[in-house]
């Protein structure tokens, strides 16, 4: 992959006090009654404070397998049935528990996972799917309700933050649908600040990079140039207009110094190879790395490779192995960092796969019954929720819809799930609507 | 009693003032409520509508209606909600709206997490419920002035109307200075002639003077040079394209490159250009994009506003409503609009209705937009799935009577029918279909005839391009939640551009003729945006930014249209992808905006010396703080302060003469003084 930051400094926001959670600070500071007295500045210089806030601060990665992915292949294996395709199964790590023959990886750490076959959702067209699927209730027009990666850049992150709060790594523009739901509103009523940053491929983050016709330390003189000019303008003449512009820059400044967070390159070349080859395990390994330096949310898909109508099993072959060593290495490496147990992984697409074939060989949408997977942050390891009956036809135990999954992401990362949207005429809305339980199962 | 105010100002001294306002403002009460006692109609308008609204509106809306309840106008009280009746017309005690306010009522309102009301609000609701009449209360509703669906029957608060023939910009003037007086708001001071000659050039031509042409403004003794400077402006060419360049996106929105350079082919920009050069009547361009049969040949661009929106009546709805109505109707889609209730749903259908018999073709002349004499005769459902037909009704309160056939009758297209016959086979025809009753025909003339919304949404709207906000704010949602900021004023403006015959270059001359225009910056807090009372801070468009750019650095196009190595266009278009907004309800600088400019390669190429440019005759200049005089002339049009010279030269001081140089208009350039016309 082209590498569009490497002639930038090295990274200058690998600091702490930079990824606090605002809110953090405001409860653990009016607890101590210190907050009259200390500066909001000198709050960030206060090594002890930013060292709690960091071990409070919460992460979620979502592994968006787009298109659908099979549960057949992947958490719901149906060996020796007509249904279950020619891959097998193999034991995992839990007794009686079989995982689909392509993953041998997740199955030797199915303790530190949470897998539900039980899904059953209403949607069978892509676009509808993943709309649903990624904002957690059914459209309601002309209001937007903002999608995952929005509500948790506004509940975990901070909008001064230098990382981006919500970020997308997504090489692949194209994917039919996929590439319909990316062109729309992810952040809805929430605002446009709460919208993803799209990198990855071809998608960089436009102007981040410093251009070679100057030197790293003209560019800071002459922003502290503008930034004099601006502010004698902004004080002549109370103009928010110009506060907002020095605001403005001075994300640039915080921004332009995490560019080097989104380098591929810095990356030592043992992890990669580790990954393994293509973007999407890159992708994941760049997400390891940002979740490290502080991102709250990181969302990684790779247009829609998993909607497989045709040649499924040709194509799953080579999909099935590279999400196994994915999700095998981004669960140890986080477990290793310390970072599990703050970090809620989510493997999911917008519904699952047919349990017949067709006549192109291959499997059609099927949110009928299907299958996810979570581990991490507020999610009991080594668990398997629900069940469907031999064939995979139908869910014959526990059922979930998009509302229990939603209603269980918030919890485990803390959030409130059922808090109303107080927002001026808009109607009324709930984080999660209806009330609707979580998966109590999968919940540490 | 209007005529008797004005005296009563002009004879008491400057010290009676504030007395003589205190008569004034009773005099106007009066003249609002001509009963003499209180009654609950009073009470409704003083009271209890501002005390709902603070108190309970935020859950009892007509959005969101907690317990089904909202509070909002009187006939959503007296409809009640879940709990049943809220009020009981001269029962207070037996009234919801009344007893939950009790502390020990349960449920208790508001709850808990609210402030309570006091006991004095409380008791103007009882007192409210009490003079209710029992009978006949929906009947009272209709007379409630909030009720009034228009949105546009104001209380006349100035009581003033200009006489005839009196100057347009005087008239403005007037009725702002009024307001200021009424509200105890001082304006700003005038602007000087070098701010005035900045904001003059941006808002006419949509570009900043040279140097040159600023300096010599400014030393201009003449005492008419500044009206003189805006008809000079309005003449030029340039204007045309500026307006283009605002209407285009107001019109048809931005949609990037692709469809730029459609439009351009299509001759849609020409079409524009040229209506705003003949300076062509407002109502009649609107007319030609409705009826999309341009009749000379360089109006045919013209027919691309419906052509575009390709066959779809719905969208053609929501891009007119604004532009005629001054109102957003796509709420109205699917019911009547909540918040704003006088925007009916059959109104929305109305207009799709007078396109849903449209289709493109293409003739051997080109794209066209046929319409058919039969068929259209649509039905829509609310919410209720109650079905009703789609006729010909609109926002304005105009129909368009039309025969629909019985059920079941099937109607026969017939060559009768049309003035020009759809073609009968295959073959390109040499013009659309034309039907004898045409209904795009028949809702231009509804709508851009006899039509005081289309001059009202006009007039609001080079408001503000001028004033950085509307009268009405935002700009497109003139309903009844969006009341103007001086009524009084909006009115005799639309009816003064309805009276020119939609003359829009006498309009703008007007407005930038006014000392209210003239006016500095409002220092310090400002009053109320609203008031005008001093300029306010414009954002420039991509293209106002783009073309600023290229006149404060001296870079112009070269023999191949390329400019510091970049095709003009794609250069401008850079621009116009990072500041796309015109109008915006709230200036907000952005992460992506503040990123391009700091590191845009293309920037770096512009600042770079080359022949002729900015930077090259900087650095012929000797003195350093020389050097800063110049640049502060040709960017900003104006001396650098002592502070100022002092910063800067001192940065060139500690750079190579170049980079110095480049820096130097890289940060005034990115500085908050040339990114706003102010």
């Amino acid at each position: 992959m082209r590498d569009p930051f490497s002639n930038l400094p090295d990274p200058a926001c690998g600091g702490v006090d930079h990824t606090l959670h605002r809110r953090k600070f405001l409860q653990g500071m009016v607890g101590t009654g210190a907050l009259s007295l200390i500066s909001w500045g000198g709050l960030f210089s206060l090594p002890a404070f930013a060292e709690q806030a960091k071990r409070e601060q919460k992460h979620c990665i979502l592994l968006w397998l787009c298109g659908a992915p099979s549960q057949f292949e992947t958490w719901d294996p149906k060996p020796g049935r007509p249904t279950g395709g020619p891959f097998g199964s193999i034991p995992t790590k839990l007794p009686g528990i079989h995982f689909g023959g392509l993953l041998p990886k997740c199955a030797s750490i199915a303790d530190k996972l949470a897998v539900v076959r039980s899904m059953k959702t209403s949607q069978n067209e892509h676009l509808q799917a993943i709309d649903l699927l990624t904002r957690g209730a059914p459209p309601r027009p002309p209001f937007i309700r903002p999608a995952l990666g929005s509500v948790l850049a506004h509940q975990l992150g901070h909008l001064d933050s230098p990382i981006p709060n919500f970020i997308l790594l997504d090489p692949c523009p194209e994917g039919n649908e996929f590439k319909e739901f990316k062109a729309g509103n992810w952040a809805g009523w929430l605002g446009a600040q709460y919208g993803p940053v799209r990198v990855g491929g071809e998608y960089k983050i436009e102007n981040v990079q410093r251009t070679a016709d100057i030197s790293a330390e003209d560019h800071q003189s002459r922003n502290a140039l503008r930034r004099f000019l601006t502010k004698k303008f902004e004080n002549d003449r109370h103009s928010a207009a110009a506060s907002s512009q020095n605001a403005a820059f001075e994300r640039v400044k915080g921004l332009m110094s995490c560019a080097p967070l989104f380098d591929l390159e810095k990356l030592p070349a043992k992890d990669r190879e580790r990954y393994g080859p293509g973007a999407f395990a890159q992708h994941a390994l760049q997400a390891r790395h940002l979740v490290e330096n502080g991102a709250p949310f990181v969302m990684v898909a790779n247009g829609m490779p998993w909607d497989s109508h045709v040649f499924h099993n040709e194509i799953y072959q080579l999909l099935v192995p590279e999400l196994d060593r994915v999700i095998f290495n981004l669960i140890t490496d986080l477990e290793t960092r310390g970072l599990l147990d703050r970090t809620l992984v989510i493997a999911m697409g917008e519904f699952g796969r047919t349990p017949w074939i067709n006549h192109a060989r291959g499997r059609d949408h099927y949110p009928n019954a299907w299958s996810l997977m979570m581990a991490g942050c507020g999610i009991k390891r080594g668990v398997v929720v629900g069940a469907t009956d031999e064939d995979g036809m139908e869910v014959v135990e526990k059922p979930f819809n998009e509302k229990n999954l939603f209603a269980t992401i918030f919890t485990a990362l803390g959030i409130d799930p059922y808090a109303e949207y107080d927002l001026p005429e808009l109607p009324t809305f709930y984080r999660v609507e209806e009330k609707a339980e979580p998966i109590r199962e999968v919940l540490a | 009693m209007e005529r008797m105010h004005m005296p009563l100002i002009d004879l008491f001294g400057h010290r009676a003032r504030r007395s003589c306002y205190l008569i004034l403002a009773v005099l106007l009460a009066r003249l609002a409520f001509p009963q003499n006692a209180p009654t609950s109609d009073t009470l409704w308008n003083s009271h209890i509508e501002p005390l709902l609204k603070e108190h309970c509106a935020e859950c009892h809306n007509p959005a969101k209606s907690k317990s089904g309840l909202d509070l909002s106008s009187f006939q959503s009280i007296l409809r009640g909600g879940e709990r049943g009746a809220a009020v009981i017309p001269g029962r207070p005690n037996e009234s919801n709206l009344y007893k939950f306010l009790s502390s020990d009522s349960d449920p208790h309102m508001p709850p808990a997490k609210r402030a309570p009301l006091g006991e004095e609000e409380a008791g103007l609701i009882k007192k409210w419920i009490q003079d209710l009449p029992e009978a006949n209360a929906a009947g009272i509703a209709s007379n409630h002035s909030s009720t009034n669906s228009s949105g546009k029957v104001t209380i006349p608060r100035l009581g003033w109307k200009p006489r005839r023939n009196m100057p347009a910009s005087s008239a403005v003037d007037h009725f702002l200075e009024l307001a200021w007086k009424l509200d105890k708001i001082k304006p700003a001071r005038r602007a000087d002639d070098g701010a005035f000659v900045r904001r003059a050039y941006l808002d006419i031509i949509g570009r900043i003077p040279t140097a040159k042409q600023a300096g010599s403004f400014v030393k201009d003794r003449a005492k008419d040079k500044r009206t003189r400077l805006i008809d000079a402006l309005l003449a030029s060419d340039e204007y045309a394209t500026h307006m283009r360049e605002i209407f285009d996106p107001v019109l048809m929105s931005r949609r990037g490159p692709e469809w730029e350079d459609k439009r351009a082919n299509q001759r849609w920009f020409a079409f524009l250009d040229d209506a705003f050069r003949r300076n062509r009547p407002w109502n009649e361009v609107i007319r030609e994009l409705i009826v999309a049969r341009p009749v000379r040949p360089e109006d045919r661009g013209a027919l691309w506003y419906l052509y575009e929106r390709q066959n779809s009546a719905q969208a053609v709805a929501e891009a007119l409503a604004p532009v005629i109505f001054g109102v957003q109707v796509k709420c109205a889609q699917c019911h009547d609009h909540m918040v704003a209730r006088e925007i009916k749903q059959a109104h929305y259908w109305g207009m799709v209705a007078a396109f849903n018999r449209s289709k493109n073709v293409e003739t051997t002349n080109g794209p066209g937009v046929a319409e058919s004499a039969v068929g259209g005769f649509a039905s829509f459902a609310n919410l209720k799935k109650e079905s009703q037909p789609a006729l010909l009704t609109f926002f304005n309160g105009r129909k368009v009577d039309e025969a629909w056939p019985a059920a079941g009758e099937k109607e026969t297209d017939s060559a009768e029918r049309y003035i020009v016959p759809p073609p009968k086979g295959k073959e390109k025809p040499q013009q659309p279909a034309v039907p004898k009753f045409s209904r795009r025909e028949a809702f231009a003339e509804a709508v851009t005839r006899d039509n005081p919304l289309l001059a009202r949404a006009m007039v609001n709207r080079i408001w503000a391009m001028l004033f950085g906000r509307g009268i009405v704010h935002p700009v497109d949602l003139m309903d009844s939640k969006h009341p103007p900021s001086q009524p009084e004023l909006l009115d005799w403006l639309a009816h003064d551009f309805e009276g020119s015959g939609y003359d829009v270059k006498r309009l703008l001359r007007a407005l930038c003729n006014t000392k209210a225009y003239q006016l500095a910056p409002g220092c310090g807090k400002p009053a109320s945006p609203g008031s005008f009372a001093g300029a306010i801070d414009k954002p420039l468009s991509g293209e106002q930014l783009f073309r600023s750019l290229l006149v404060a650095t001296g870079n112009q196009p070269d023999a191949e249209g390329k400019i510091a190595g970049q095709d003009e266009k794609q250069a401008r278009r850079a621009f116009v992808a990072q500041f796309p907004d015109l109008f915006p309800i709230e200036y907000n600088a952005t992460l992506y905006q503040a990123m391009f400019l700091a590191n845009s390669s293309w920037l770096e190429q512009v600042l770079a010396p080359r022949a002729g440019n900015l930077s090259e005759r900087l650095l012929t200049v000797r003195e350093e703080s020389d050097r800063v005089r110049e640049a502060f002339a040709n960017v900003f049009g104006r001396e650098p302060d002592p502070e100022e010279l002092q910063e800067c030269a001192g940065y060139l001081a500690g750079h190579s003469p170049e980079a110095g140089v480049k820096h130097l208009l890289w940060a005034m350039l990115s500085s908050a003084e040339f990114q706003l016309n102010h």
